[in-house]
């Protein structure tokens, strides 16, 4: 059964991505099928349980396949079926343009990741946050065929559960993709994540290869995958890593669609990015990064449309969550100050400590340092041709409104240092593939890589 | 000449490829959290489960979670489902200044509950607001502690264990 639903979650989401754009690679369409396949369902979980219908096996299954059906008639009443299977074409072209530094690297990608994901299903989930709260929601919502009424959301019963900071508040995806594999059968959720992270590298490669060259598609990918801090959550069940699995492509449409004008990117990176914030609320500065600079190319082309229809895609699943968690009761105590104020030392204190964040190697190798080598080695592109800057600038914004919403926060329940030290190391983690896009994707050292890759083709040899 | 470009071909794509290798495993070496992640956590990880392939779900989580697992397991083995076990503190599990055997959140509701499902737990410093307060069934020990909250007991004393005790423990 958990093969049936697995295959369903996937052929949802290919046919899904499919309906968004005709125009992808092969790796970009396998990658994004599971990631929005879940996220798809587990929405639809949702409103199943908004309208009082069991959580059952029979009935979230049901839905699926009818999502299935829904989105296959759209493919063939569009006239999208021609494309629906891209076979990669081998011709000589593509093999004179093989080099054995990619095998390499591609090799070394591929056996890191089988190391990470028989790491991921062979341990049970163990860590903190998922046991006191994701996971085990998941599992007791499968149990009791409900999110909204099971017992640990009943204050009665779990008394802290509207305490500040309290996970009744948080978006769903998370929970729900556990109930999910639960539903299906499963004896531990820890499949959620390996599947979506593995998913995730193969979108990731695909849609690193329209920023820089295939060989630098597979540094950025080999290096995203050996972050240390990351890899490390990517096998726990934690919320983070999957929350960077749909940022980090949602980015990448975003500004693709920015450069090229295609409305294709524009509504993969509204649904990415809605389904960021569907795993993780305050995933929302990424919409507000992006959000600015597409506000700013509006104004320019004078095209307002795009950017509002682009907002109201996004913050979707955020207005249903609300709905939802206002007709049921689902409330924590706010810990956010909405009035503003200057705290000096607060404010210093949160730099200071992303300062060292970024300078911590154990956590996340290079990524960090690779910010002042591109602004160095790309400095004259950068400012005088604006080579990725729309990147750059996504990157700096999101960062900017992370550190404000932390400086925002009462820390009521927990001390902000606390918070920085254990919570925000796992916040970057979202900018890792970014940065590493950025960084292979500057002028100078695409040409560094397309001279790479030419000398060591078969075409010059 | 095909042959000829074949051959410098070749030679090119394994010189670069030596190249880069050996700066990939320099990188990977010579970096603490590369290091770390490639060598011990994914290579270390790879070597036990080789070495234990065949570990049930139990054993795995008694792997990692140790004596809280088994703590866990025994409240559920000698429980029924419809049981309302009036469970142990943080201090109970972790008292002050000693070593406790247990390990992670045990005392955290989300926590235990993950293993103790459908069983309902009721912390004793939360009774007069834990709506299941009247149904408590059973009284979970836990380093001998939490034989105080039920009336009475005259029966032996151990050191983790759970007692039904329905009608004999004390009012809040």
């Amino acid at each position: 059964m958990i093969s049936i639903g697995i295959i369903l979650t996937t052929g949802t989401g290919y046919l899904f991505i499919h309906i968004l754009s005709t125009q992808l690679n092969g790796c970009e369409k396998v990658g994004l099928s599971f990631l929005s396949g879940i996220a798809i369902q587990t929405f639809c979980m949702l409103l199943l349980d908004m309208v009082h219908i069991p959580l059952t096996f029979t009935n979230v299954l049901f839905v699926q396949t009818v999502t299935l059906l829904v989105c296959a008639g759209v493919i063939y009443k569009t006239d999208k079926v021609k494309r629906l299977v891209r076979i990669p074409k081998l011709n000589p072209d593509w093999w004179n343009s093989v080099n054995l530094v990619w095998i390499l690297l591609i090799v070394g990608i591929v056996y890191v990741e089988y190391m990470n994901f028989m790491k991921c299903i062979y341990f049970p989930p163990i860590d903190r946050d998922s046991l006191a709260a994701f996971e085990t929601i998941g599992y007791v919502t499968a149990q009791e065929h409900t999110l909204k009424g099971n017992i640990l959301y009943n204050g009665g019963y779990n008394i802290g559960i509207h305490n500040p900071g309290s996970y009744i508040s948080y978006t769903p995806m998370v929970m729900l993709s556990y109930a999910y594999i639960y539903l299906l059968g499963a004896v531990n959720s820890k499949l959620v994540n390996a599947l979506i992270y593995l998913f995730f590298l193969i979108a990731f490669y695909g849609c690193s290869k329209r920023f820089t060259t295939k060989t630098g598609a597979a540094i950025a990918t080999l290096f995203v995958l050996l972050t240390p801090e990351m890899v490390a959550f990517s096998s726990l069940s934690a919320t983070n890593v999957i929350q960077a699995c749909y940022v980090a492509p949602g980015i990448l449409y975003g500004i693709l669609w920015l450069k090229e004008k295609r409305t294709d990117f524009m509504y993969l990176s509204a649904f990415l990015l809605a389904a960021n914030v569907w795993s993780r609320t305050e995933g929302i500065v990424f919409i507000a990064g992006i959000g600015i600079l597409a506000g700013l190319y509006a104004f320019r082309r004078k095209n307002w449309k795009d950017v509002f229809f682009f907002g109201a895609l996004c913050v979707t699943p955020i207005i249903v969550w609300v709905l939802f968690t206002k007709l049921y009761g689902l409330y924590a105590e706010g810990i956010a100050i909405m009035r503003p104020f200057w705290d000096k030392e607060k404010a210093f204190t949160i730099i200071d400590y992303f300062l060292n964040l970024f300078m911590n190697i154990g956590y996340y190798g290079y990524t960090f340092y690779l910010i002042p080598a591109g602004l160095v080695l790309n400095g004259w592109f950068i400012f005088r041709k604006k080579d990725n800057l729309v990147l750059l600038a996504t990157i700096i914004l999101s960062l900017l409104f992370y550190m404000i919403i932390l400086y925002q926060i009462d820390y009521k329940w927990d001390s902000m240092e606390n918070v920085l030290a254990y919570s925000a190391k796992r916040f970057l983690f979202c900018f890792v593939p970014l940065v590493w896009i950025w960084f292979t994707g500057n002028r100078i050292c695409k040409i560094g890589l397309e001279k790479l890759d030419y000398f060591l083709s078969l075409k010059t040899s | 000449m095909y042959k000829k470009n074949i051959i410098l071909w070749i030679v090119k794509n394994v010189l670069v490829t030596v190249a880069a290798g050996y700066l990939l495993i320099l990188c990977i070496d010579k970096t603490t959290g590369y290091d770390w992640v490639y060598n011990k956590l994914l290579k270390g990880n790879l070597t036990f489960i080789r070495e234990n392939p065949t570990l049930t779900e139990e054993q795995r989580y008694e792997l990692k979670l140790g004596n809280s697992y088994k703590y866990l397991m025994l409240l559920r083995e000698h429980t029924p489902d419809d049981a309302v076990i009036l469970y142990p503190i943080k201090e109970d599990f972790f008292p002050p200044g000693t070593e406790s055997p247990f390990q992670g959140e045990i005392y955290n509701l989300g926590w235990a509950t993950r293993f103790l499902y459908p069983r309902k737990i009721v912390f004793p410093h939360q009774m007069q607001q834990n709506m299941f307060t009247p149904d408590i069934s059973h009284i979970a020990i836990v380093n001998g502690k939490g034989f105080d909250r039920i009336h009475n007991y005259a029966g032996e004393q151990f050191t983790h264990g759970v007692l039904p005790v329905q009608f004999s423990r004390k009012a809040p």
